[in-house]
This record gives structure tokens, sequence and C-alpha cells, in this order.
């Protein structure tokens, strides 16, 4: 992979909205212990690049911000980080016909591998007696995180230049 | 340009995929050491936050501070009402307002009486929130004193009325609190009137639970739960809150800490007891032989 402007302006944008998402994470606002959680945008947002721009997308720099997050976030280091890379790794594998199908078939996987990433991540935690959150909130979190794997196509996908190839208006610049 | 990059695929693959499966095998490795020796990761961690968020508080306080005046801002709707309520705690407050003179009062004639020295050394660092744990499921903030002045591991923190929760990992310019409702939280209390000894068990709510209580039957809500020195890990008598029942018959406290807003905590220096040894010593000391002859002399002197 060379290192041209685009490539590296593509990285500078992912470390970006990474550090933003942390810093909102971070805000001193919520101190009271709370029934909800507000899910992790980190996880589709990769996911969504990987599909899209793999080649813009090291996976160096999407495990070292998996890895930050399980630092910051007071997760059990490293085991959220190498489920969510095993998922984006999934979707990765099968970008080339992911991006040919619908919009739909790729939420499908997004959801599929984003549930069966928590679904994991509890699994592990019960298995290593490590305390789990209780199952209201886990699942409240799931569905977040769900919710934001759409936004970032609709909202911020255009914008980046992250093209759906399926699309029948790029399918001329794709090819 | 798709021709190119799926050539380019193919060439990369084996590689990518060699690596792919290197990252996550450290990614568990790091998981898996972390479970086995978890304090050493645990300072790994502080020192990466330690890094990481001082550069960032110099945004988060204006935003923080924005979102706060939006708050303040909803609560306006809401001002008639409130002022309603706040006349009627003015009221009542009135009453404890007295009550609270007149035991000052007393409290100082009878110090006075007793000749009572408080602890010197109980002396505290006061320390601004950076951040909080980001995660609803851990109840933790961040703050911007560190080794560097002196915070110690275990160290109790408060804010102006009660116990906020304890230090729980130091880095250079920052520490951790672990909050009193955070699931991880053991915290020995006394429980006023009848003096009985328990444990306060944070299970993130924010009434935390009783948990070992011998009799219960002692324990009336309202009453007043202290710190224990139990343990030598915290200075005891720093208020924590009152007891109160709940639904399910559990004995739970509510913190006197105002858990809302957490904006600026004390850190308590405390330091370790001092062992007592040799009990013998203490009831009988034993005088240097030269200090005996002065004595007799001086004894002499006062018969004569």
């Amino acid at each position: 992979m060379t290192l041209d402007r685009p490539t590296l302006s593509y990285w500078l944008l992912y470390l970006l909205i990474c550090s933003g998402i942390f810093f909102v994470e971070l805000l001193p606002l919520q101190t009271q212990p709370g029934d909800w959680s507000r899910g992790d945008p980190l996880v589709p947002l990769t996911m969504a690049w990987m599909l899209r721009r793999p080649d813009y997308l090291p996976l160096s720099l999407a495990a070292c911000m998996f890895f930050l997050g399980d630092l910051l976030l007071q997760r059990p280091p490293g085991l959220f980080a190498g489920l969510a890379l095993m998922g984006c790794l999934f979707l990765r594998a099968r970008g080339a016909e992911l991006r040919r199908a619908s919009r739909g078939v790729e939420f499908a996987f997004a959801a599929g591998a984003i549930i069966a990433i928590y679904v994991a991540y509890r699994l592990i935690l019960f298995a290593t007696f490590l305390p789990a959150p209780s199952l209201s909130a886990a699942a409240s979190e799931l569905v977040f995180t769900l919710l934001y794997y759409p936004i970032f196509i609709v909202l911020i996908g255009p914008a980046l230049g992250l093209r759906h190839f399926g699309d029948p208006a790029n399918e001329g610049a794709a090819r | 340009m798709a021709r190119e990059t799926s050539t380019s695929e193919t060439y990369l693959r084996p590689l990518g995929r060699v690596f792919a499966l290197v990252a996550i095998a450290l990614l568990l490795l790091v998981f898996v050491i972390w479970r086995i020796d978890s304090p050493r990761v645990e300072r790994f961690r502080m020192a990466v936050i330690d890094r990481v968020v001082p550069p960032m508080s110099w945004a988060m306080a204006p935003v923080t501070a924005v979102i706060d005046v939006a708050r303040d801002f909803q609560s306006y709707a809401r001002i008639l009402e409130q002022n309603q309520d706040l006349r009627r705690e003015l009221q009542q407050m009135k009453a404890w307002k007295e009550a609270a003179l007149q035991l000052e009062q007393e409290n100082a004639r009878l110090l006075d009486l007793n000749k009572v020295r408080l602890d010197p050394e109980l002396t505290h660092v006061t320390g601004v929130v950076l951040a909080d744990s980001g995660s609803p499921f851990r109840q933790s903030v961040l703050l911007n004193v560190g080794a560097r002045d002196g915070i110690l591991d275990g160290w109790a923190t408060m804010d102006g009325i009660g116990l906020v929760g304890r230090i729980s990992g130091v880095a250079g310019k920052t520490s951790r609190v672990i909050l009193l409702s955070d699931n991880n939280s053991r915290v020995p209390i006394t429980i006023q009137p009848s003096g009985q000894r328990a444990i306060l068990q944070g299970d993130n709510t924010l009434s935390p639970v009783i948990e070992f209580l011998e009799n219960p039957d002692l324990v009336r809500p309202g009453d007043r739960v202290q710190s224990s020195g139990d343990g030598a890990v915290f200075p005891a008598g720093i208020l924590v809150g009152q007891v109160t029942q709940g639904p399910d018959r559990r004995f739970r406290v509510r913190l006197a800490a105002d858990f809302e807003r957490l904006e600026f905590l004390r850190v308590l220096r405390s330091r370790a007891p001092e062992p007592l040894e040799n009990p013998g010593d203490l009831l009988v000391p034993e005088p240097p032989a030269l200090e005996l002859e002065e004595t007799a002399r001086v004894d002499e002197e006062v018969s004569q």
C-alpha cells in the first residue's frame, strides 16, 4: 500500500471521527448510573468503512482504535477489540460480494456480525467470571449500536465519498 | 480502478490474513494477561489514559459548561414549582439551622472540656473531574490530580458533604475514583445509633446495598451511615448517607454526596495507623537510669 495523499487524508478523517466519538463518550455529563446505554458507534463506523473502502483503512489502525476504546471506556482490555476486529474481518472478506448486493443485504450482514460480537462478548464475560452488565442494558447497547450503522451509511457515507458500489448511479464510477 | 484494486488485493491477501490473525491473537492475549495479572495491565491503562485524556480537557471543559447551561435553561420552565419547593425546604432548613447552631455550641464546649485534638494528618487535596467512565455500566470519574500531587491508591474521596468513592488507579497527572455506586465498590461502614458494622456494596444504582449486616432488627430507615476504619483502608467517621429500605426489603443507603453533578472532589490523605507493639511498654514506660537519678534528686530537693 502506498502512502499517497488521499490515503493519508482518509486515515486522518477516520482518526478524527474516532477521537470525536471518544471525546463525546468521555464528557463528564453522566456521573449517575443509568439503565440504558448509548451504544458504541465505533464498530458500525469501522464496518461501514471496511465494506466500502477497505483499501483506505488499514487493519492496524482499526485494531489500535478498538484497543484504545477498550482502555478508555474501562472495558476488559483486548476482548471486545479482538471480537470487533474479527467481525470487521468477516465483513471485509465478503466485501466484494456485499458491494454488489443491495443495501438491505449489506445491513443484514453487518447486523449479524454486530450481534455475534455482542453475544460472544457476553458469553466470554460469563465464562471468565467477569461481571457482565444487566441484560436490559446490554440489549439497549446492542440496539443503539445496530441503529448507528444505517445512520453512518445514509448521513456520513456520501459525505465521506464512501459510495455504495451497488447503486446504479455509481455503477459507472465504480467500473 | 476496480480491476487494479482486485489485483493488488490478490497480491496482498495472504500477508493481510496473517497480519489480521496476529492482531486478533495479540488482542486476545492482552485480555488473558489482564485476567491473570490485572494490576500490571491496569497500570498500563492508567498510563495510556494519562497520555490521552488531559490534552482533551481544554476542549471538554467548555463543551461540558455549554451543555450544563442548556440543562439549567431547561429547568427554567419549572421555575415557579421549584421556587415553592425551595421555600418549603428553606423553612425546614431554618429549623435545622437553629438545631445545628445549638449543637455546634454544645459541641465546642464539650471539645473544650475534653481538650480533644482532631487528627492533624487528615488533610485533603482537591481535584477537578476531567472525565467520566464513558460507559453506563461502570461508575468512575477521572480527577486531574495524580502521583505528582502525592495521591495514593485507596484514599477516600468526598465532595463537600459525603463520601463519593475511593482512588483506584493513579497515573502521573490523573487518578481514577471508583464511585460508591460502581459494581466493584465495597466500603466498610458503621450504622450510627446502633453502631453496627457492615459493608456497603455498589450495584450500579444510586443507592448501594448494605451487606453483611449482623442484626437487621437494630437498623431503621433514616439511620446515619458513616465509614468505619475497618481494614485500615479508610479514615473512619466520614458521612456516607442515610439508611433507606427499598420495595425489596433490602437496606440501602441514600448517599449524602450529590452524584448528579460531580465537579470538584476532595481526596483525603490518610496515613496508615501506627501499629502498637509491646503492649507492656505502653502501660509501664521504662525510664532510663539517668533520669531516674535526677527525679530522685528533685524529689529530695522538694522534700527538703
